[in-house]
């Protein structure tokens, strides 16, 4: 009875991983039927000697000149990929944080119609990240977009903004935040609640205004329900592909490449699938650290 | 404050408190109002500019009000139903989905069941092995997929859109949770009077898996309709295109027909939001059990 999953698993996931992983030895050129053994050479070429020479050059010149060598795109376009994904979550992971406990506060009231407020708010986790992806371009076109309109008629800006060229990450986050937020809302509106009511009782009788009892009660009662949602917005920030696909191609220059999307490049566009796949690997040993780091504070459980 | 306060202080103080709740109110009503504009807005802009006649849509300022309500109407629906191929991605979408949706609900709930209820050496490891699985990004394995699939002859093929995604781990998951609180009497009962083990799974077990099933359904459907790398990259050619990729694909041919696009957007986010807001209960569900500490 567990055969045909135990096959669809073997198939699909199990086996290709470890193809990956033979894959990412060799140069594999996708038309060529011979793949060429070489070794660690991928992995050196992407990860080791950089980081070794990156080593010299904190000693001979500080760690910024270091930094600036590792991630110029021209030199090692992966680690500079990387580095966008890391402006990425460092973007994404408060605001989604935010917005989510901003919602969930919102929407925690026993007004009449909330749950239909409750569905709005969640319309856009359910839409397709494609479809998105395209509203939000055109939200953005610098000459008859929404926000720029929005922002100059309101006078906060005297000329439009080109959004996607000067910005492209944060523009990307601001419609990642925006479509994950109803989710986020969802899980810290169960957690809150599932808060136990006695303690903030016994805050009223103490004298404890609103902004005290959230400071003091709700939000580190929320803390495992916030690590929830950072680890899932780390990972998350690290696997970005669609949006950057579809809203600026990676571009302007390499402002946006982020590593899946470089991947991609270099496996469907190039068909260089050995080095493909050895840069996936790196992705999945970062994945792997942030996922293993973060849950050994997710089991931190709160006690009151 | 002393105990003792004098009826009228009272009557102040509560009458204090009262304007203070209905500002209160007032101010979150507000809030409430706002935010739902902001979250729903760009549908709505999506939708008035799929109303829009071609070639109005570059104006600012924007209108969301048709000042000539004679130019606006279904008639982009029309185009582009009859035009773009456009039926022809909408039955690709179709019947992908829905293969994935019910290879997933079969294969998920046999597995759900064998791993909650049937004891056999090695069921802790594989359970665990299949749980890992999510950790794996859907990347590492797209390269590898792709030569397989290639080598395999399944590129541009229906095979080769929904197979790879026959089972989930995630929905083994779920199913495994929710069939352990089915009580085991009943299926001993069941096998007295005679039912085979595949008979109990499907007279006993998936009656009374609905409302997971239902939930695993919802789920695997809205992903799969939304899903887009693997289908971007199997369906090549335009007659195997799902409605993902056909709007990716075509993008830039619209730059100058953004009424057709915004068009097709509409259509395609239709199916997916009436689902949503019909089997809700069972979607939220979902996520509660996903939300949970693994």
């Amino acid at each position: 009875m567990l055969l045909p999953d135990i096959l669809i698993f073997s198939a699909f996931v199990f086996l290709p991983v470890v193809y990956a992983f033979w894959l990412s030895f060799h140069e594999a050129y996708f038309f060529s039927s011979q793949f060429q053994w070489v070794g660690l050479a991928h992995y050196n070429d992407i990860l080791f000697h950089p980081l070794a020479e990156a080593a010299g050059i904190v000693v001979e010149e500080g760690p910024v000149a270091a930094y600036e060598f590792l991630t110029d795109p021209l030199r090692h376009p992966f680690l500079a990929s990387l580095k966008n994904n890391v402006y990425f979550g460092l973007l994404s992971i408060p605001g989604s944080v935010i917005a989510g406990l901003g919602l969930a506060l919102l929407v925690n009231t026993q007004l009449k119609g909330i749950k239909y407020i409750r569905t709005v708010y969640f319309l856009p986790v359910v839409t397709s990240m494609i479809v998105v992806a395209l509203v939000f371009n055109f939200i953005y076109n610098p000459t008859y977009g929404l926000l720029n309109w929005l922002l100059t008629t309101t006078g906060i800006l005297n000329d439009g903004v080109i959004w996607l060229a000067d910005y492209p990450i944060l523009a990307i986050v601001a419609m990642t935040i925006w479509k994950g937020a109803g989710y986020n809302m969802l899980l810290y509106l169960a957690a809150l609640q599932g808060l136990p009511t006695e303690v903030y009782k016994a805050a009223r009788i103490d004298g404890a205004g609103r902004i005290a009892r959230f400071k003091n009660i709700t939000w580190p009662l929320l803390k495992p329900t916030t690590l929830f949602i950072v680890v899932m917005t780390t990972i998350g920030s690290f696997k970005v592909f669609t949006q950057v696909y579809v809203m600026t191609e990676g571009g302007p220059g390499f402002k946006s490449t982020v590593a899946v999307y470089y991947i991609y490049e270099k496996a469907f566009g190039e068909y260089l699938m050995g080095e493909a796949s050895a840069m996936s690997f790196v992705l999945f040993g970062i994945i792997f650290v942030v996922t293993v780091i973060n849950m050994r504070y997710l089991n931190t459980d709160v006690e009151y | 404050m002393s105990l003792k306060t004098n009826p009228t202080d009272r009557i102040q103080r509560v009458k204090q408190r009262f304007d203070n709740e209905t500002i209160g109110r007032t101010v979150h009503i507000l809030a409430l109002a706002v935010v739902a504009t902001i979250m729903i807005g760009p549908f709505l802009y999506m939708f008035a500019v799929s109303l829009m006649k071609p070639g109005t849509v570059q104006q600012l300022p924007p209108k969301f009000i048709p000042s000539n309500p004679v130019k606006w109407g279904l008639h982009n629906y029309e185009r582009v139903l009859t035009n773009f191929n456009f039926t022809r991605f909408l039955l690709n979408s179709l019947l992908v989905t829905s293969i994935v949706t019910v290879f997933n609900l079969f294969f998920d709930t046999l597995a759900g069941y064998v791993f909650a209820k049937l004891e056999f050496p090695g069921r802790k490891v594989l359970f665990m092995t299949i749980l890992a699985t999510l950790m794996i990004p859907s990347q590492i394995t797209i390269v590898p997929l792709y030569i397989l699939m290639d080598a395999l002859g399944f590129i541009n093929t229906y095979i080769g859109l929904t197979v790879p995604f026959a089972a989930s781990a995630f929905g083994i998951f779920l199913m495994k949770q929710f069939i352990e609180t089915i009580p085991s009497d009943l299926e001993r009962a069941a096998m007295v009077d005679g039912c085979s083990r595949f008979e109990v799974f499907y007279k006993v077990i998936v009656p009374l898996s609905k409302p997971a099933m239902a939930t695993l359904g919802i789920f695997t459907f809205i992903g799969t309709w939304n899903s887009f790398l693997w289908p971007l990259l199997i369906a090549q050619d335009q007659s195997m295109y799902t409605l993902e990729v056909a709007l990716a694909q075509f993008q830039g041919r619209f730059e100058q027909d953004l009424t057709a696009l915004m068009t097709g957007m509409t259509l395609t986010s239709i199916p997916v939001i009436i689902l949503f807001v019909s089997l809700q209960k069972y979607y939220v569900q979902g996520i509660k059990l996903s939300g949970i500490k693994a």
